[in-house]
């Protein structure tokens, strides 16, 4: 699954860090999903989605 | 402002650094291993209490046991187990998501050398070796489940 989190967090210039504490979730699993290395559950795509006030599909495209 | 961004910084991806620099899981994940470990504590404190007194090495104490309270005292360390296991269940459903995701694996790849060891040294014996002793079917898992956990941090870093 190929994402825009770090795209979209950098221009909110937020940290790994401060946005992993609007998710409440670990940097570690931030960091995992921007680098494509883990795909999170629908309720956190659902939360990272209305955090960016985008649907999913805007921030996360299955891989070619 | 702009905030320091992490992500940027020199460690390579997927390395025992990045793992480190990344951190194991939230806050209050931290406070529920904090918990976990204060029961498993405990729980070795009983129990190596436990093994002593009814190996009768702390009869100098005046820790002496026999017949039925011998039996009390083989089972008392069982209630703290049940706190260990509890506070690890508890742990593990409130745990951060990739935490949980890790900490699956690691259980599973302890069950798998478990199974492949206690399986394939039964044909060991079988074939005239001695048997695994009980003290070491029990660590090899408990450490291949702790590589396992370790590894998989670094491979999500």
């Amino acid at each position: 699954m190929k994402n825009r989190l770090r795209v979209m967090r950098a221009e909110r210039e937020w940290s790994q860090a401060s946005l992993a504490e609007r998710l409440d979730v670990s940097r570690q699993t931030v960091n995992a999903i921007e680098t494509g290395k883990y795909d999170p559950s629908l309720p956190l795509a659902f939360k990272i989605a209305r955090l960016f006030e985008l649907r999913i599909e805007e921030i996360f495209q299955p891989s070619e | 402002m702009k905030e320091r961004d992490e992500s940027m910084e020199s460690a390579p991806r997927g390395s025992w650094q990045a793992c480190l620099r990344n951190g194991f899981g939230t806050a209050a994940d931290r406070r529920n291993q904090v918990r976990f470990l204060l029961w498993m504590l405990a729980w070795m404190v009983a129990f190596t209490i436990a093994a002593q007194t009814l190996r009768g090495n702390l009869t100098g104490l005046g820790l002496e046991v026999s017949g039925r309270a011998a039996w009390v005292v083989a089972i008392l360390p069982n209630v703290l187990a049940v706190g260990v296991f509890l506070s690890y269940l508890r742990y593990l459903r409130m745990a951060d998501e990739l935490t949980r995701h890790i900490q699956i694996l690691g259980l599973a790849v302890g069950f798998g050398v478990w199974f492949f060891l206690s399986m394939s040294w039964k044909l060991l014996v079988f074939a005239g070796g001695k048997p695994l002793s009980s003290d070491w079917a029990l660590l090899i898992p408990i450490i291949a489940m702790a590589f396992g956990q370790l590894y998989f941090s670094r491979r999500y870093s």
